[in-house]
């Protein structure tokens, strides 16, 4: 190798990490059984995962050695940060490739509550038994949920939940972004603009669901006392009920197509005005189902 | 004090039960309460009751908008870090943020100007926050504006004709609660990453 071939090695060498640098992390904390674990990151991923032990641990990389890295941890609360270094917009939004965030793979005592707050980055969640509050921009959030409350909310990225056989109050947002739910038996409350909502819930105490164009799509078991309420301005509505089903159900639509799968037809509402209903009792009636909507088409059936 | 005993002889012996005694066994008003009591009864007739029944149900969801957002309003002023004080105005938003415009009502389903009042300061940090936003999450919000702008439109012309629809009043509402939903999304989880980072 002559001296022009070993200059160009070493400008290769030095100049490319230069660019590239990124910092490793391999840290733990020791902490409590069921601290509050506060999360912020801005691009990249976060998977977060419950462990039986009173450790939090952190690995992963940082894709920019200038972005800042916070881990401090006590008993009861511990903080995960990830400091991006000032950017101009335009790196911000992705354009410039070198820069794609921190993936984040965290393990958290399983019964510790969560705050996690990301811009871009998706966020995974596994068997973490605590509270959790999950907030995105445009990243997907998918998560699992027991006995304590969820609170997910998206602009734009997907939200994805499932149940663990408990019996969480779940609230569900989205702006754009598409909801689904499964096997879930708590209060559930899903809300969007233009994202679709697609839930499957079992004996559910309550579940609402509004969208002003999304669709509306649920599969429920009711339980005796069970609340559905499910409205949507343009969007269709459509919910299965599994059988038994004992509920009292009221529909009404302004000129969208009610279709029942039950027996009674909708009728007119008013001779005056456009507009037409359906009410009708099956079973003991126990449950109360309510939809509404302003042009969309409801289609209700047992299966 | 007078303490009364139970029992036939000890109330006969009690000088505030003696003193009660003599009072007269009824007393008549010194006016006639009547044409009040009427004037109530008539304000609060089926016909009128549903007006006023609505009108508070529209009050009380303007409450709660205006409670709901101001409650967004001082949480991100009071979180905001100082640096960050420096929110994009108008003037530097990217112009499409800039030529946004809340969500217009038509004649049938105009809001009160309490609700366009607080509506106009959480739009104002809704567009700065919004300008932040990368290009395509930009983009899916601006489009989600425009559906509530066309469900607003379609609930407006719809109430031209069922003025009084229970329905069309409480879709109307829902779509009053997203579009200040909308804002406070944006301006809450947007600024929220922002903050804590």
């Amino acid at each position: 190798m002559n001296a022009k071939h070993l200059t160009l090695v070493l400008i290769a060498a030095f100049a490319v990490p230069a660019a590239n640098a990124a910092q490793t992390i391999d840290r733990t904390l020791k902490t409590g059984a069921n601290p509050a674990v506060e999360i912020s990151n801005v691009a990249g991923a976060v998977t977060i995962t419950g462990w039986d032990r009173q450790e939090v641990k952190v690995t992963g990389v940082i894709d920019n050695d200038k972005d800042e890295f916070e881990f401090s941890a006590d008993d009861k609360r511990v903080v995960i940060k990830v400091r991006p270094e000032r950017r101009t917009r335009h790196e911000h939004d992705g354009g410039d490739s070198r820069h794609n965030g921190a993936r984040l793979d965290i393990k958290v005592p399983s019964a510790a509550s969560l705050d996690v707050e990301v811009v871009s980055a998706d966020t995974k969640v596994d068997g973490v038994r605590g509270s959790q509050r999950l907030e995105s921009v445009s990243g997907d959030i998918g998560t699992a949920a027991f006995d304590e409350e969820l609170e997910l909310t998206s602009i734009s990225g997907d939200v994805d939940v499932r149940g663990q056989n408990g019996r969480a109050d779940v609230r569900l947002a989205s702006v754009s972004g598409a909801v689904t739910a499964r096997g879930l038996k708590g209060e559930v409350e899903a809300k969007s603009v233009s994202g679709d909502l697609n839930l499957d819930v079992d004996g559910a105490a309550r579940l609402r669901l509004s969208a002003v164009s999304g669709d509306i799509t649920a599969a429920a078991r009711l339980a005796d006392a069970t609340r559905v309420e499910m409205e949507s301005v343009s969007g269709s509505v459509k919910l299965g009920l599994k059988q038994p089903v004992n509920a009292e159900i009221e529909i009404e639509s302004f000129s969208g197509n009610i279709d029942n799968c039950f027996g009674p037809k909708s009728e007119r509402a008013s001779k005056y005005a456009p507009g037409r209903e359906l009410r009708f009792t099956q079973g003991s009636g126990s449950a109360r189902v309510n939809i509404s909507t302003l042009s969309g088409t409801i289609s209700l059936c047992d299966r | 004090m007078s303490t009364i005993r139970f029992g036939r002889t000890e109330r006969e012996r009690d000088p505030v039960l003696a003193r009660v005694a003599v009072l007269p066994g009824d007393v008549m008003p010194g006016r006639d309460l009547w044409p009040q009591i009427r004037d109530r009864i008539v304000r609060e007739a089926p016909g009128t009751q549903s007006v006023s029944r609505s009108l508070s149900w529209h009050w009380a969801a303007a409450a709660g908008i205006a409670v709901a957002s101001v409650s967004v309003l001082f949480t991100w002023m009071a979180l905001r870090p100082a640096e960050q004080g420096t929110v994009q105005l108008a003037g530097t938003q990217p112009a499409a943020v800039a030529a946004l415009q809340p969500v217009s009502y038509g004649d049938n389903s105009r809001p009160g100007p309490e609700y366009v009042a607080t509506r106009g300061e959480m739009f104002e940090l809704f567009k700065a926050r919004l300008a932040e936003l990368p290009d395509d999450t930009r983009a899916r919000v601006e489009q989600d504006l425009g559906a509530i702008q066309r469900a607003a439109d379609d609930i407006d012309a719809a109430l031209a004709d069922d003025p009084a629809s229970r329905l069309l009043n409480q879709l109307l509402l829902s779509t009053y609660h997203e579009e200040i939903n909308l804002y406070s999304r944006v301006a809450a989880t947007a600024g929220a990453a922002g903050r804590r980072t």
